[in-house]
Order: C-alpha cells, then sequence, then structure tokens
C-alpha cells in the first residue's frame, strides 16, 4: 500500500471538514480542528482497511471508529455527539454512488444502474449500521453503569 | 405559577433546538426536563423534524398545548450546543420565565458564519474531494470555481424562496455544465470527479446520518420524514446532472 497517498488524501479529505463546519456553524477553533481530525480519521481507517478486500466492511469499520471518536470527543468538549459524528462522517457519505448511479442511468446501461444504485444503498446501510452499534453500546453501558456502579 | 408562559417559554426553547438540527430525542428530552424541573406532571411532548406539540396540565388539570409548525429547518451545532447548556441551567436551577426567555433570544441571535465565508468554505471542500476522489490538481481547481459559483446560486434562490427540490435541481444542473465546459476546453481533465467534488457539499448525508439516529432512538416517524427529505434531494441532484448532461450530449452530438 501507498502509505504516503493514504497521508495526503485523508488530509485533504480533513481539509473538506473544515470547510463543512462552517455549514455547521461551529464555532470554536478548537471543536472545528477536531472534528475536522475526524474527517482525517474516517478515511484514513477507511483507505486503510482496502486491502480486507469488502468495501462494504471498510466504510462499517470507519463508521464505527469515528463514532466512538465522536462519543469521545464529545465527552472531552462537553458538547453533542451530533457536532462531531455528523462533520466527521462526511466523506464516507456516498456522494458519488449516488451521481455514478444517475449516470448510468441516463446512458441506459440498466445492469450497471441497478448493480451501482443497490451498492449505493448497501453503503448507506453500513455507515447506518456503524452509527447504530455506538450509538447503542454506549447507551446500554450508560445504563449498566448507572444500575450497577452507582447502586 | 404561570402555566401559560412555562408553556411557551419551554416551546421557545423546544422550537429552537429543532430549527438549529439537534436529534429529535433531544428535543423531546429537553423539553420534558424542563417541564419536569418547574413541577409539571407528565408532560407530553412530540417533536417531528416539522413540528412540535407540548401540552401540560395547569394546576386544575385543564390540558394546555401549544404547536409550533417549523418550515426551513437549518443545521447549526453552536445554537445546539448553547440551548443544551441553557436547558441544563435551567432544570438545575429554574429561574424566572423573562430571564429564560431572554437567554433563548440572546442564544437564537449568536453571530453565524457570513456569506462570503460559506462560499470559501464550500469552494474549499469541492477542491479538496475532487482530490479525494481521485481527480487532479486541475479538476481541483475546477471545482473550487464551481464551488464559489454553486455556493451564491444557492444563496440567491434560498433567499428568492426557491423550493429546495427544484433549487437543488438547478444547483446540480449548473455544476454539471460548467464541469463539462471545463473538460471541453481542456481546464480539466476528469468531469465526474469535479462534479462528485462540488456536489458533495449539497449531499444529503447530514440528513441520512440523523435519519438513522433518529431511527435508532425509536422516533420512526421523524427518521421517515428525514428519509424522505433525503431521497428528494438526492434525486434532485441526480435530476439535475442528468438533464444537463443530456442536454449537451445533444448539443454537441456525442
Amino acid at each position: 500500500m501507498d502509505y504516503t497517498k493514504i497521508f495526503v488524501d485523508s488530509i485533504f479529505s480533513g481539509l473538506a471538514c473544515a470547510g463543512f463546519s462552517v455549514v455547521f456553524n461551529i464555532r470554536r477553533p478548537v471543536q472545528i480542528f477536531f472534528s475536522s481530525f475526524g474527517g482525517f480519521l474516517s478515511w484514513s481507517v477507511y483507505l486503510l482497511t482496502q486491502p480486507l478486500g469488502n468495501d462494504l466492511l471498510c466504510y462499517f469499520l470507519a463508521t464505527v471508529v469515528i463514532s466512538i471518536y465522536s462519543e469521545i470527543m464529545a465527552r472531552v468538549f462537553r458538547s453533542p455527539v451530533t457536532t462531531f459524528l455528523l462533520v466527521a462522517l462526511f466523506p464516507l457519505v456516498p456522494g458519488g454512488g449516488i451521481y455514478y448511479t444517475m449516470e448510468h442511468c441516463i446512458s441506459g446501461d440498466t445492469a450497471a444502474f441497478i448493480e451501482t444504485g443497490l451498492h449505493t444503498l448497501g453503503i448507506a446501510g453500513s455507515l447506518a449500521v456503524g452509527v447504530l452499534v455506538v450509538s447503542s453500546v454506549t447507551r446500554l453501558w450508560k445504563n449498566i453503569r448507572q444500575r450497577y456502579v452507582r447502586a | 405559577m404561570e402555566y401559560n408562559q412555562l408553556l411557551s417559554v419551554s416551546a421557545e426553547l423546544g422550537f429552537g433546538l429543532l430549527r438549529s438540527g439537534a436529534e429529535i430525542y433531544r428535543v423531546e428530552e429537553s423539553v420534558e426536563r424542563m417541564l419536569e424541573a418547574y413541577g409539571v406532571k407528565e408532560p407530553q411532548v412530540f417533536a417531528i423534524p416539522s413540528l412540535l406539540i407540548i401540552t401540560i396540565p395547569d394546576d386544575q388539570g385543564h390540558p394546555l398545548t401549544q404547536i409550533k409548525r417549523l418550515r426551513a429547518p437549518g443545521s447549526n451545532m453552536d445554537r445546539v450546543e448553547c440551548l443544551n447548556d441553557l436547558c441544563r441551567r435551567v432544570c438545575r436551577d429554574t429561574p424566572p420565565f423573562s430571564q429564560v426567555m431572554s437567554e433563548i433570544t440572546a442564544i437564537m441571535n449568536r453571530p453565524v458564519y457570513t456569506l462570503p465565508l460559506h462560499v470559501a468554505a464550500c469552494s474549499l471542500t469541492a477542491f479538496c474531494f475532487a482530490l479525494v476522489f481521485g481527480g487532479d490538481f486541475f479538476d481541483a481547481c475546477c471545482a473550487g470555481v464551481t464551488g464559489v459559483v454553486i455556493r451564491i446560486a444557492v444563496a440567491f434562490m434560498d433567499d428568492l424562496g426557491t423550493n429546495p427540490f427544484f433549487r437543488n435541481i438547478i444547483a446540480s444542473a449548473i455544476v454539471t455544465i460548467m464541469a463539462l465546459f471545463a473538460v471541453r476546453w481542456g481546464l480539466g481533465h476528469n468531469s465526474d470527479k469535479i462534479i462528485i467534488g462540488t456536489l458533495m457539499n449539497l449531499v444529503p448525508g447530514v440528513m441520512l446520518t440523523n435519519c438513522m439516529r433518529d431511527v435508532i432512538a425509536g422516533d420512526w416517524v421523524a427518521g421517515l420524514v428525514r428519509l424522505v427529505d433525503a431521497l428528494l434531494v438526492g434525486t434532485a441532484l441526480a435530476l439535475g446532472a442528468g438533464m444537463a448532461i443530456t442536454l449537451l450530449q445533444l448539443a454537441w452530438g456525442a
């Protein structure tokens, strides 16, 4: 694997997220930095897990990593998880998939259209499951702590 | 106790959260906690992305209801954070309503980024994503320019009150036409990378994520509303790009 390329690509992905945090009106510079770092993290995990060979699994793992990262950051900065999660998840969102699906549709290539369309849905699904797993486990952990540790 | 005032203050807080793009369970929980802090028994709160309903019983047990309809949701994490803090403080100290109200107004008037900054940010995002998705430096520069144009176009159409579906079709068509011309004139090399990089700014990823989070939290209706919203935006972007490509292919006879 070309680690330099992965690093550079991830840096650009993080920069893109810095631009995107303006859309969310995130004001504190520290917070902008750390949510952009989430963008860096998500894309580098995605690229580093590529050798696993299953694209959807890469998306899933990347989502799990940044969900955990967002939960930690939210506790550190005492701010909602969404602030970090939405920005960090941004590079993984299947924008390209939507575009290519449509392009195949217009060129009349039905087989490719269905294939890309299903793949795009699959990506959205893996992102959802990734977020689901982490936030459910966090809630579970919180409840367990409340019930058994405090008592 | 002034139940009417309590109702409108808590509705204002919930509405502020909803309007700034907070998750549905956060909106409902915040309002419920605040009402309970002031001693209301069993407040009923229901929220979906476009609506907030609150019902509380007054001291004689008569129900009081307030409905707030939201037409233009936005995303402003700064406000969500401040309102969240405010809610915690209110639950702890239960200050007088007028003070809470003025604090909510102050939070809703907190500064937002100006349009030039939004334009610059959009351009930066487009530039970076064109590179990330495998475009070369020239593609990225083209994407940077289309990013500027698209953000200004979107702001202009929002200002005129264009409906979001139509706005996205037009925005996506503008990007596609500019990208195809850029490649035809030799300024960029991969039109698809330019288009995807720029469209990442409009892609409904946020909505999709929020939709999933809502569904996980058990707010099915809210999740469905957001899912439909996300699908509509996606369709609009695809339609716009598709129309532009087809038209230019016809015109250039490719």
